[in-house]
């Protein structure tokens, strides 16, 4: 124990006695921390968004949509699927457009999304205010809206826009509900929505075609069964595999981690690099700080230090060095993150990130600390005491 | 106490093979002061390299306190090293970044000694040579004389059977290697096995035995006559003490 803190204080002697010089071999090892953690966060903020995304889509839902083929959809599939799919429990179309909108002079972009009264059960969605669009509204292609929070606070200004008019391509939409918040700061999404009634939605976009729909399903487990089932029965109606397309949430979401985990481990792999080339400067920096200190190492086996002392010695001063390079570079790390953030691309800075770039820097240090470390330990006493 | 049976060390390298000791025997007790003399280049160093355990004869039988040296695992060397004997260096051989207590302390260190036992002993070894005073001054803000009294205690804390010094005031100007020499004699009177190797052949009357070596080999070996009583500061300050006492 004692000879431990002594070859902790020799090491740490040795590197107060070259600053300069064990802070550019740390350098190797700040860079290569700090880029991982900085890449990795990238990766990690990108798999985040994906998920929250995903999450304002609801859950067990089944996105079904046309690859060509001229496959259509009409609303009276829907009501075909639901009672044919006993797995199913509500579907609803997509028809989903961006445009200008106004409120008295106020206007701004926005998405509108063209949906039914099942909207809040497919998408686990709920209302802040107000009521949500009704069968009727469908029905009798009403010009009705309801806002997402978004709009409220951009277009409305904050004003309570319930019985307001909302102007979307000339035609007047009366608000009768707002959506309860979902997201954080959504550019798109759900926040920055208005639903109207798919019919009117189509009158307005001068078109009765479907593209996709939004199915949801009982369960998780009814979900699996739906999607088999479904596609079953668009491969009989449309003569193809591929007319089709049907994907559940979970295949997205095995789709979205699988692209992450490949992302994550070729941004690890490159900034890895700089680390391994930073374990190579430690290597070659110690290898300069046994040949200097042989002397030192003469004396201290003259008076009777064994071989582990003069390892530990040695190996101590490169974990150091890799060690506080590791945290100087987790610190660095996470400004990085932040700077990249506020550059552009959503970045999280992952723990395990974090932790194995931290390990990998310690690792590095012990490994390319050993050989110079023996080798100073190795040394006969006496060739060490007389070298100047 | 060392006894040393036709002691041969030869270094070679690819071309050239130099035999620096041919044939040593010497057998030195328990509470002797030793000098070996001789002109550089005479083996001298080599010599006291075997005595001292950092270095291995290439034939013939070394024996320290009965033990077999030359059977000896680089690890039971650096354990007799750390215990059994105290090297003291022309060039004091301190660790700098180090004050003198921490370099005292080293070999009890290694040596795996509780902190309290550790501390107290270090105090002891530096007050016996005078600097209890310097205890937190690294070796560059001392004296030559002083480093070299750091060097002893560090020597002494270890408790070691005999004392091995090379060269101990080579370094030093007159006044100050009688000082250290006066330490050694004190130590000596303590019973203390001192082996001093030197050039100086004034040093070495400061001793009570001289060997001579030249070219490797012993050419004499006698009792020092008229031995000349160092008077250093610290003698004078025992004395002090004495008569406060």
């Amino acid at each position: 124990m004692m000879s431990l803190i002594l070859g902790f204080k020799s090491a740490w002697l040795g590197l107060m006695g070259n600053k300069v010089r064990a802070f550019l071999t740390m350098l190797g090892v700040i860079i290569g921390v700090c880029s991982v953690i900085t890449l990795v966060s990238v990766a990690t903020g990108a798999r985040q968004q994906m998920m929250m995304h995903m999450e304002s889509m609801g859950t067990n839902v089944i996105q079904v949509y046309s690859q060509g083929w001229n496959v259509r959809f009409t609303l009276d599939d829907l009501k075909e699927l639901e009672e044919r799919v006993p797995t199913i429990k509500a579907a609803i179309p997509n028809v989903e457009n961006w445009t200008y909108m106004r409120w008295r002079n106020h206007g701004e972009n926005f998405g509108y999304s063209g949906t039914t009264e099942k909207y809040l059960v497919v998408t686990d969605s709920k209302l802040a205010r107000g009521r949500f669009l009704t069968e009727g509204d469908v029905l009798h292609r009403r010009r009705v809206a309801v806002v997402g929070d978004q709009v409220v606070e951009v277009l409305f200004k904050g004003t309570n826009p319930m019985g307001q008019n909302i102007n979307i391509q000339g035609q007047n939409f009366l608000v009768v509900g707002v959506m309860e918040r979902k997201g954080k700061e959504y550019a798109i999404g759900p926040d920055s929505n208005v639903f109207i009634p798919v019919t009117s939605a189509m009158r307005l976009m001068a078109t009765n075609q479907i593209h996709g729909l939004s199915i949801k399903a009982n369960s998780a487990e009814d979900t699996r069964v739906a999607t088999v089932h479904l596609k079953r029965i668009f491969q009989k109606k449309y003569g193809h595999p591929d007319a089709v397309g049907i994907h559940s949430q979970q295949e997205w979401l095995q789709q979205v981690e699988e692209m992450n985990r490949i992302m994550t481990l070729v941004m690890g792999a490159i900034a890895s690099i700089s680390l391994l080339v930073g374990g190579i400067g430690i290597m070659n920096i110690m290898l300069v700080s046994v040949t200097e200190r042989t002397r030192e190492i003469g004396i201290k086996k003259s008076l009777g230090a064994m071989n582990h002392h003069i390892l530990i010695q040695f190996l101590v001063e490169s974990v150091i060095i890799s060690g506080v390079g590791g945290v100087i570079g987790i610190i660095l790390g996470f400004g990085g993150a932040n700077l990249v953030g506020m550059l552009g691309p959503e970045t999280a800075v992952s723990l395990t990130s974090v932790i194995v770039s931290f390990g990998f820097a310690v690792g590095v240090g012990v490994i390319f600390g050993v050989w110079p470390a023996m080798k100073a330990a190795s040394m006969k006493p006496v060739e060490a005491l007389q070298r100047e | 106490m060392i006894k040393l049976e036709n002691i041969t060390k030869t270094y070679k390298n690819d071309k050239l093979s130099v035999e620096v000791l041919k044939g040593i025997s010497l057998d030195i007790e328990d509470g002797e002061m030793v000098a070996i003399m001789g002109p550089s280049g005479s083996g001298k160093s080599t010599l006291m390299n075997i005595i001292g355990c950092l270095d291995v004869p290439t034939s013939g039988i070394y024996l320290l306190s009965n033990q077999e040296i030359q059977k000896k695992s680089s690890r039971q060397l650096a354990i007799i090293r750390n215990r059994e004997l105290g090297f003291i260096f022309q060039k004091y051989n301190l660790i700098p970044q180090l004050t003198a207590e921490e370099n005292v302390e080293m070999p009890l260190i290694y040596r795996g000694m509780a902190t309290r036992e550790r501390i107290k002993r270090t105090r002891e070894a530096l007050d016996r040579v005078g600097l209890s005073h310097r205890i937190k001054h690294r070796p560059a803000e001392l004296s030559g004389g002083e480093q070299q009294r750091v060097a002893i205690a560090r020597a002494l804390a270890a408790e070691p059977r005999v004392l091995l010094a090379d060269e101990p005031t080579g370094n030093l100007d007159t006044k100050t290697g009688e000082e250290i020499m006066a330490v050694f004699q004190e130590l000596n009177d303590q019973c203390m096995t001192l082996v001093l190797v030197t050039h100086d052949g004034d040093i070495a009357q400061h001793c009570k035995r001289l060997i001579r070596i030249q070219d490797g080999i012993i050419i004499g070996d006698s009792k020092v006559e008229s031995r000349i009583k160092a008077r250093g500061v610290l003698a004078e300050l025992n004395l002090a003490k004495a008569v406060v006492s």
